[in-house]
């Protein structure tokens, strides 16, 4: 089986499937993430949710690739991360905290350089595109360098650019900030019927309402440590407001802090 | 008055290696290495201008020396080039200080009113342009006046106060073309091909300029006189314009101590206007930034179709490197310019060169060696370019990393695009010495093997240390412009390396003919085995540095820490 921008995901095959995973930076005493373990299948949108400094960002990028990791493993679409980097990374498209972009190039040029890059071919490229313009609706100021633009769409050319080659595995890092009400309602939309469309989207989030609203499964992550995974059509059932469940967990993480 | 203290230490304290303890001896480092660096600019400076100023007095019209005459041109001539160069760094800062640092945006929003603001960043502008001037004024002053055996308290007195008051001048005209100079930026970089004709431009006029300099240098060191140069005619000319290009004739005529109450005075009531003027200009623009933002719209083609262009994946990371260096001015003036230019420069100091060693040693022939040392001296000053090939990449550098792309991919063709400008100018700097008669051909191909080997261990070794060392841009438009550890050593690692090269080359073949001629066959081919043999151990020893641990560095390459 070849990767391809599709993967070579299967029914049996976890899109992405993290085991154990550690990640402790240099000069710091405790582990930013620790013996994390998390997998998620075709179809499901999955949100990651964690204070400030809680290790959500940590844990995409290590996934990601962006850092290295002490101990564990990840794999995306069955490729391990580590020993086959390049297979694994044309599975899944990366949608960074910082909007980081090429900002020397169009929005365009910036879309092309992510097509080439995971071998879109023209045609594809151009439907594509058509479509994402639709969702994103920055038009004519594609053809703008990207210094040109505000932060709200230097993040919509950054969605479009990693979604140009359908990945199987969308990975957002905080992707409703800089986003206007009337464009954060079109993507929420469009991240359900993409994940519908058998794919899976992950992303880190403080705002509750947000992987309330869009996501089938949350995971909580405290202090490096995964706290918290449920599916949210059984959590609303059972335990209620999903918001209200965050907040006495973070007054007990606290009180727990100031009883040591 | 304490706000205003703070603000104006927090900017010292960014510009200056007083950082965090981790960075301190790093930071430490890179400004040692370039103060070596700058010292050498200055010692190179002194040399040459001493000796032009002690030719320039002595020149004749219509065989009548006058020598007051030839101290005010000199002096006024200089000033007046200190004066353009000191606005065009102006407009720089400023430009910088009032639209590039994002800390304004921060500052505003903490209990700072906008006018402790705007002075704070106001002297600190007009401190470092004070820093300049002095080194300036006192390497030419103390230069001229030793030369011309006028060095007296007064000079050094005068010298200091104007170079505390000189810069107020520049300011005022900097402040008044700052806003142009920003609206012309904004539009040059964003049209690459606009950037490149400015840069074509630009370069023909550095070549033009360049060939002329060249020219009065080499006969001023092959005769000692300038005097076919400068004849009356241009005589005429020059002292027309000494005693009329204001202020810079008046600022002569206090350092030389003529009408020195009366200059002064005029130059006190011109420095007073400009500061009010700068003040002023800077005020206004100051504020409408600092509270309302000053975005200009740059208009641009309107197309609603796209276009797409399968440049297959190599192609697309070399599309992505040129786009990064064509739309950003300095870099594309680094790659380009200089690589355009190298065998233009080479080309006459090897003449130059020619002609001294000719006169020193007669007819004895350095080809091979002398431009075999130039061109990879010049080589290895063009290819400092490649010392930020990853910093420039910016944070982007890091989604980069999620892109389907190996680290060995990411950075070779980092090292083919930087190789492809380099070898090409290599190449012309070759061709252009073999065909002026300056080296034979078959020396010209070992010139050309030894530059490119020495070229790409270079490439190799800055690359690496980049990645070790990365140095990210802060500002938005991804360029960098703080001080970096990285270029100055592989400025100061390329010039040792070339010297040592050059000069056992020029050793060799001096030894050699000294031998008669049976030692001199024998002393070319030991210089061509020196020529190749040496870069090629030192290629081995960069590419080893390069690949060591190589996917561990990448792989811990973070932008953030």
């Amino acid at each position: 089986m070849e990767a391809t921008a599709q993967g070579i995901i299967s029914e049996k095959t976890p899109t992405i499937e993290i085991s154990n995973l550690v990640k402790q930076y240099p000069q710091t005493a405790a582990p930013s993430v620790n013996d994390f373990s998390l997998t998620c299948r075709e179809g499901e949108i999955v949100g990651l949710l964690g204070h400030n400094g809680a290790g959500k960002s940590t844990t995409l990028k290590c996934v990601t690739g962006i850092l290295p990791f002490n101990s564990g493993s990840i794999k995306i679409c069955g490729y391990d991360i580590k020993s086959a980097p390049v297979k694994a990374k044309l599975c899944f498209g990366y949608v960074s905290d910082k909007h980081d972009v090429f900002v020397k190039m169009t929005g365009l040029q910036y879309i092309n350089f992510m097509a080439d890059a995971y071998g879109v071919n023209k045609s594809d490229c151009l439907q594509r595109l058509e479509e994402l313009d639709g969702l994103f609706s920055l038009g004519e100021r594609l053809n703008e360098p990207i210094s040109n633009y505000s932060h709200g769409m230097r993040q919509k050319v950054c969605m479009m650019g990693s979604l140009i080659h359908r990945p199987k595995l969308w990975i957002l890092d905080e992707p409703m900030i800089g986003l206007d009400p009337h464009t954060s309602s079109k993507v929420s939309g469009f991240m359900r019927d993409y994940a519908d469309g058998g794919n899976t989207i992950i992303f880190s989030s403080h705002n509750v309402g947000s992987v309330q609203k869009i996501c089938d499964r949350a995971v909580i992550i405290n202090k490096g440590v995964k706290t918290d995974d449920f599916r949210l059509a059984d959590f609303h059932a059972e335990k209620g407001d999903l918001e209200d469940y965050f907040l006495s967990r973070a007054a007990e993480d606290a009180a727990e802090v100031s009883a040591e | 008055m304490k706000k205003y203290a703070l603000l104006l230490k927090k900017q010292l304290m960014d510009a200056l290696p007083f950082g965090s303890k981790n960075s301190r001896s790093k930071n430490a480092f890179s400004y040692i290495l370039a103060c070596v660096l700058i010292a050498g600019i200055i010692a190179v400076f002194v040399l040459i201008f001493s000796k032009f100023t002690s030719t320039y007095l002595q020149i004749k019209i219509n065989r009548v020396p006058d020598v007051a005459a030839r101290q005010f041109e000199l002096m006024s001539v200089s000033y007046f080039i200190l004066l353009a160069a000191l606005t065009l760094t102006g407009v720089g800062q400023l430009c910088y200080t009032l639209f590039d640092n994002s800390d304004i945006g921060i500052l505003i929003s903490m209990p700072f009113s906008a006018g402790e603001l705007f002075a704070s960043k106001l002297t600190w502008v007009y401190i470092k342009q004070a820093v300049l001037s002095l080194v300036c004024v006192l390497a030419i002053n103390i230069t001229f006046f030793t030369t011309a055996g006028l060095i007296s308290a007064y000079n050094v007195l005068m010298s200091f106060v104007a170079a505390l008051f000189m810069p107020v001048l520049p300011l005022a005209l900097a402040s008044i073309l700052v806003l142009p100079y920003y609206y012309l930026k904004r539009i040059v970089n964003s049209h690459y091909l606009l950037s490149f004709a400015a840069m074509t431009l630009l370069l023909v006029a550095f070549c033009i300029v360049y060939a002329y300099a060249f020219g009065i240098v080499e006969r001023l060191v092959g005769t000692g006189k300038l005097a076919s140069l400068f004849n009356e005619k241009t005589m005429t000319g020059i002292g027309a314009f000494a005693s009329s290009c204001f202020p810079a004739n008046l600022i002569a005529g206090v350092m030389l101590a003529r009408d020195a109450g009366k200059n002064i005075g005029i130059l006190a009531a011109v420095i007073l206007g400009a500061a009010a003027v700068c003040i002023t200009v800077v005020r206004a623009v100051f504020f409408r930034v600092s509270q309302k933002g000053f975005g200009f719209h740059i208009p641009h083609i309107r197309r609603r179709q796209f276009r797409f262009y399968n440049r297959g994946r190599w192609g697309n990371l070399l599309f992505k490197e040129f786009i990064t260096v064509m739309r950003t001015p300095s870099y594309a003036f680094m790659y380009f310019a200089t690589a355009i230019a190298m065998p233009l420069m080479a080309f006459y100091s090897a003449k130059l060169a020619s002609s001294l060693l000719t006169g020193l040693f007669g007819n004895v022939r350095f080809g091979f060696e002398l431009c075999t040392f130039i061109v990879i001296l010049y080589s290895s000053l063009t290819n400092t370019f490649c010392s930020t090939g990853i910093s420039r990449d910016g944070y982007m550098c890091m989604t980069q990393k999620t892109l389907p792309y190996s680290p060995s991919q990411i950075l070779s063709v980092k090292m083919i695009f930087a190789g492809a400008v380099s070898e090409l100018s290599i190449l012309v700097a070759c061709i252009t010495l073999a065909a002026s008669g300056l080296e034979s051909g078959a020396d010209a191909v070992v010139t050309f093997i030894s530059a490119t080997l020495l070229a790409v261990a270079q490439m190799a070794f800055a690359t690496r240390l980049d990645l070790n060392h990365p140095h990210f841009a802060r500002s938005d438009d991804g360029e960098i412009k703080e001080a970096n550890s990285t270029v100055s050593v592989i400025i100061l690692v390329g010039l040792a390396v070339c010297f040592a090269l050059g000069m056992l080359l020029l050793y060799n073949a001096l030894g050699s003919l000294i031998g008669g001629s049976g030692a001199a066959t024998a002393g070319k081919g030991a210089g061509y085995a020196y020529a190749i043999c040496i870069p090629l151990a030192l290629l081995g020893a960069s590419a080893a540095y390069f690949f060591v641990n190589l996917k561990k560095v990448y792989a811990n390459l973070d932008a953030e820490v």
